[in-house]
């Protein structure tokens, strides 16, 4: 828990950085856009520190790329 | 909609020559030497032969549209939807490869240097200064590669200059044995790390347009950086051996650790290291810096920046996980990478590159 925490505290502060000035210049768009990442960026590595399994990105390519790097190999070796 | 990037076509160029060096110095060796045995240099110098081939695609994909990104063109060229489409690949594509490296700079961290550390410390701090110095923008990480190459230079001579004694020509004979398939493997996996990735400095445009001057800097950078991993290969295998080489995770810091002068000059591995770092943090920043660009692109958000410090955490978390172990690590690098990269690098440029003649000869009939 006590690095879950950690990962609040740095979203926390990176809202502090960013969020007053998109305010003062009134840019809704930005806003919306900024938080929208920053909700994936603090649950992905919220879920990250606490151990959970989440699949890599590399097992989706290398499914996609399977049948490719099979045809490939084989008329390579 | 985007401000102007304004840094010199000296400044590209060696940009692109420390994102040549990056990963390829460390672990091209061990791959080459895996596939063409003593002959591990041969594919070296044919990719970088055919990595010439691939810049001058790029150069003239770039020169048809010389104010635009990689972005901006891709929607000019397929249109609206399919042009997003192909976008969001290359921006995964440049964001699976900076999680890659900062897995691999954990890993080899971990492994070689500093074993008790717990590798997020590590992770975290290299991802903070990579979105430090996207923060900060182009201009400022070009500067401090300017800054950096000599201390490039100097390092990389050391590397080169002091093992030479130490090498043994027998270890590269009987030369020209090896048949042509490993050959072409090596080249193929050595074009795969060198020279492919390259196509991510189209989401660069210095000062507004490409010019002839950044297409020339293109051509030097990849050259010389492939003249720097053909030396390291070879030295590598004179030194250690087609065998040793190959069953090395790292192959030039192997080479690191046994050269010197004894009693004067000894333990000069970590300078090996530290060229490394520096080559890698430029490699990872302009993936970061692609990436993050190529979102607001896509997204319209005249700043970049906003999106930097949540992309950071994001970064953050999926390097922790992207590789399970050393193992599939090994196996995705040669079986998925490939051709993961050959449809960024190769496959994609070439049919944008059709689609655009066409579309060009098109309008001059009408």
């Amino acid at each position: 828990m006590l690095k879950v925490l950690g990962v609040v505290v740095i979203t926390l502060l990176i809202i502090w950085i960013e969020i007053p000035p998109m305010k003062k210049q009134n840019k809704k768009k930005e806003i919306w856009m900024f938080s929208i990442f920053q909700f994936i960026a603090t649950a992905l590595l919220s879920l990250v520190v606490l151990n959970v399994k989440i699949p890599s990105p590399l097992e989706l390519i290398r499914i996609i790329y399977k049948p490719f790097s099979d045809v490939l190999f084989s008329l390579l070796s | 909609m985007h401000q102007k990037v304004i840094i010199s076509s000296s400044q590209f160029a060696i940009l692109v020559l420390l994102n040549t060096i990056g990963t390829t110095i460390l672990i091209v060796p061990a791959g080459l030497a895996s596939e063409a045995k003593q002959d591990a240099w041969i594919p070296a110098i044919l990719g970088v032969g055919l990595g010439l081939v691939v810049i001058s695609l790029y150069n003239s994909l770039g020169g048809m549209f010389p104010q635009m990104t990689l972005v901006e063109y891709c929607e000019k060229i397929l249109g609206k939807w399919m042009g997003i489409t192909v976008s969001i690949g290359f921006i995964f594509f440049s964001f699976i490869g900076a999680t890659t490296l900062i897995w691999l700079i954990g890993n080899f961290l971990v492994t070689q240097i500093m074993p008790e550390s717990p590798v997020i410390t590590i992770h975290a701090f290299f991802v903070l200064i990579v979105i430090m110095g996207v923060r900060l923008g182009l201009e400022p990480i070009a500067r401090s590669a300017e800054i950096f190459l000599p201390w490039v230079g100097i390092f990389f001579l050391l590397l080169v200059l002091l093992p030479i004694s130490d090498s043994n020509l027998e270890n590269i004979q009987p030369m020209f044995d090896s048949e042509v398939k490993p050959i072409l493997r090596g080249a193929l996996s050595f074009l795969s790390v060198a020279t492919l990735p390259l196509i991510i400095f189209h989401m660069i445009v210095p000062n507004g347009q490409r010019s002839k001057d950044t297409n020339k800097a293109f051509y030097l950078g990849s050259l010389i950086g492939g003249v720097v991993l053909i030396s390291i290969t070879l030295l590598t295998l004179l030194v250690l051996g087609p065998g040793l080489t190959a069953r090395n995770l790292y192959p030039s810091f192997a080479l690191a650790k046994k050269v010197g002068i004894k009693g004067v000059v000894e333990r000069i591995e970590v300078i090996m290291a530290i060229l490394w770092f520096i080559t890698i943090y430029y490699k990872t920043s302009i993936y970061c810096y692609a990436s993050i660009k190529g979102l607001a692109q896509l997204l319209s958000l005249k700043d970049y920046r906003i999106l930097s410090l949540p992309f950071g955490m994001i970064l953050l978390a999926v390097s922790l996980i992207v590789y399970p172990d050393v193992v599939y690590e090994a196996e995705w690098d040669v079986k998925t990478w490939i051709p993961f990269t050959a449809t960024f690098g190769i496959i994609l440029p070439a049919f944008l590159y059709l689609v655009a003649v066409i579309k060009k000869r098109k309008k001059a009939k009408n």
